[in-house]
């Protein structure tokens, strides 16, 4: 499975357009860090580190390979597939990132409690970006309602699924960048500092527990339900062909 | 090896409705119909791909219901869409997949990709298309499926692999112990090969029996388009004229008188059927092929739905 993995982590899915709103946030992080001001070292690796992941989950998103739809496979199997292949994913990047700080402490003699610090953060700044680039039921949805736009036919209603489905998306989507933003402000709060600012606790320890508890309620409440349409080629279907048309018989 | 009891599914503006079929093991099932009728829906209905909104489907016995695992260790999927990952090679592909298969043996799929001259050390995207089916089909062999499910395999490639197919697929089922269930809108490869026919029209089967019985069932006439306007109507599937000439696939009234329920609503005036083509009325009697049955029945509408699944013992 893992070489599986791993080789279809790598194909680029030029047809994916769930993670699109990766490309804005990737546009200011490059004018921000490279044209607007000067920056540090140990800034410009950050930012260079936070675009390789962005590009990677962008260009190379989660999802199933396809083929694993002709295998003998339960949609357990699946499931296990996908959380496998979020793990290895999350994995590498805390791997990656974990070198990059141990470059920092080397070279640049950052503080080390800064460090740990930022791990973490990073640590949730990249699983909630893993898991937001998963598509939720609505994205489906979404498609689905193009596909009827574009063809001029009615929805096929029911109306309070959709509503509750569009809910679902919202609050978990709502959940993860809560976690995101006040990890993302951990992260750049102590950038520069050679010393830990004690005051900074005030910050750190609200917005962690925040940030763990908004993970926690996600996983709870809405990751089996991701990843059950994930693992559901019906869904996966309307998505890739929502440009086109969801539906085709021949 | 496959039964299909009443199956629903409703996908966007379309549906499959109440589908009943069997295939029998050791035979070729060909599955017709035009364009958007619903067969790469069913077939993908079939093999789990879309989930059925409700009914039954076997797989030589196992339910995909409860023992899906198994029953798709006994398939081989051969389809138009590509399902595996084109940028690695097809020995790569058989291997990453062949682990979920309990009794995938990749020898064997050497073998057999030696056997039909596809290249394993190539990546997928670089195979012609007629390589990659045949990929497909050396991948199905190799991990013993039982059943081989096609959706337009042979579609836009040429007679001489179209020929080639057809062989392997004579090949495949000369044990007796493999079944193909064929979903293709190219009648031509089903009139030399096919055992049991399935036509389906807008999501619903119009019917779905043995090629032979089929065959009997109707007859093309042809000929001046009085002659053929004066046909019973009763007898009349569809009726077409043309400028030069006019036709009429009618029901062959040799197997209707056979069967006496149609004999008693005829009765006897309708053996006049015979005087009008087997006298010098000038009407040619044609056998017709599977394409001019399935264009027929559709131009003329059904009206009575025929399966083979209550033939067959219930599983």
């Amino acid at each position: 499975m893992w070489k599986l993995i791993w080789k279809d982590s790598l194909h680029y899915d030029k047809s994916n357009t769930t993670t699109i709103i990766y490309f804005p946030m990737l546009y200011i992080s490059f004018m921000n860090l490279f044209l607007i001001g000067k920056h540090s070292e140990y800034e410009y690796i950050f930012g260079l580190y936070f675009l390789c992941s962005f590009v990677i989950l962008t260009i190379f998103p989660l999802k199933l390979a396809k083929g694993l739809y002709l295998c003998p496979l339960t949609e357990t199997e699946r499931k296990k597939y996908l959380v496998t292949a979020c793990t290895l994913r999350l994995g590498m990047m805390m791997l990656l990132l974990g070198l990059i700080l141990m470059v920092s402490r080397f070279f640049l003699e950052a503080n080390n409690f800064i460090l740990l610090l930022q791990f973490v953060c990073t640590g949730i700044i990249v699983l909630a970006a893993i898991l937001l680039s998963l598509p939720s039921s609505s994205a489906a949805d979404i498609a689905r309602q193009q596909y009827y736009l574009a063809q001029k036919l009615p929805l096929p209603s029911k109306p309070k699924v959709r509503q509750e489905e569009g809910k679902a998306a919202i609050y978990s989507s709502l959940l993860l960048i809560t976690a995101l933003i006040l990890a993302c402000i951990g992260a750049i709060l102590p950038m520069n500092d050679k010393e830990f600012n004690v005051l900074l606790w005030l910050y750190y320890i609200p917005s962690i527990i925040v940030s763990i508890v908004c993970l926690m309620v996600y996983f709870i409440k809405y990751f089996d339900r991701i990843i059950t349409i994930n693992a559901n080629r019906e869904g996966y279907h309307y998505l890739r062909k929502k440009k086109v048309g969801a539906f085709h018989a021949d | 090896m496959l039964r299909v009891e009443h199956l629903n599914k409703e996908i966007m503006d379309f549906s499959l409705e109440d589908v009943c079929f069997h295939l029998p093991k050791g035979y070729i099932m060909g599955l017709i119909g035009v364009n958007a009728s619903g067969k790469s829906t069913l077939i993908k209905t079939l093999i789990n791909i879309y989930h059925k909104d409700n009914g039954k489907i076997y797989v030589a016995g196992l339910s995909m219901d409860e023992e899906e695992k198994t029953a798709k260790n006994l398939l081989g999927i051969v389809l138009n869409e590509n399902f595996y990952e084109l940028n690695l090679t097809a020995e790569e592909n058989a291997k990453n997949f062949g682990n979920y298969f309990e009794h995938y043996n990749h020898h064997d799929f050497l073998r057999y990709c030696r056997q039909f001259h596809v290249d394993t050390k190539k990546k997928l995207r670089r195979l012609s298309k007629g390589q990659h089916m045949k990929f497909q089909i050396a991948f199905a062999l190799s991990h013993s499926a039982k059943l081989f499910i096609m959706d337009e395999p042979t579609a836009n490639l040429d007679q001489a692999f179209r020929q080639e197919f057809m062989d392997i697929m004579q090949d495949l089922i000369a044990d007796g112990e493999k079944s193909i269930l064929l979903a293709t809108h190219q009648t031509d490869t089903l009139d030399q090969i096919a055992d049991y026919i399935t036509l389906l029209h807008e999501g619903k089967i119009v019917f779905s029996m043995s090629k032979e019985i089929l065959m009997d069932k109707y007859i093309l006439l042809s000929g001046e388009e009085s002659k053929i306007n004066a046909l019973p109507e009763r007898m009349v599937v569809y009726r077409e004229n043309g400028i030069y000439n006019s036709m009429a696939l009618i029901y062959n009234p040799e197997i209707e008188m056979r069967d006496s329920c149609n004999r008693m609503q005829m009765g006897q005036n309708d053996n006049s059927i015979f005087d009008v083509f087997l006298d010098d009325s000038g009407l040619i009697l044609l056998k017709p092929t599977i394409e001019e049955i399935m264009y027929f029945m559709i131009k003329g509408g059904f009206h009575s739905v025929e399966t083979n699944l209550e033939r067959q013992p219930s599983l």
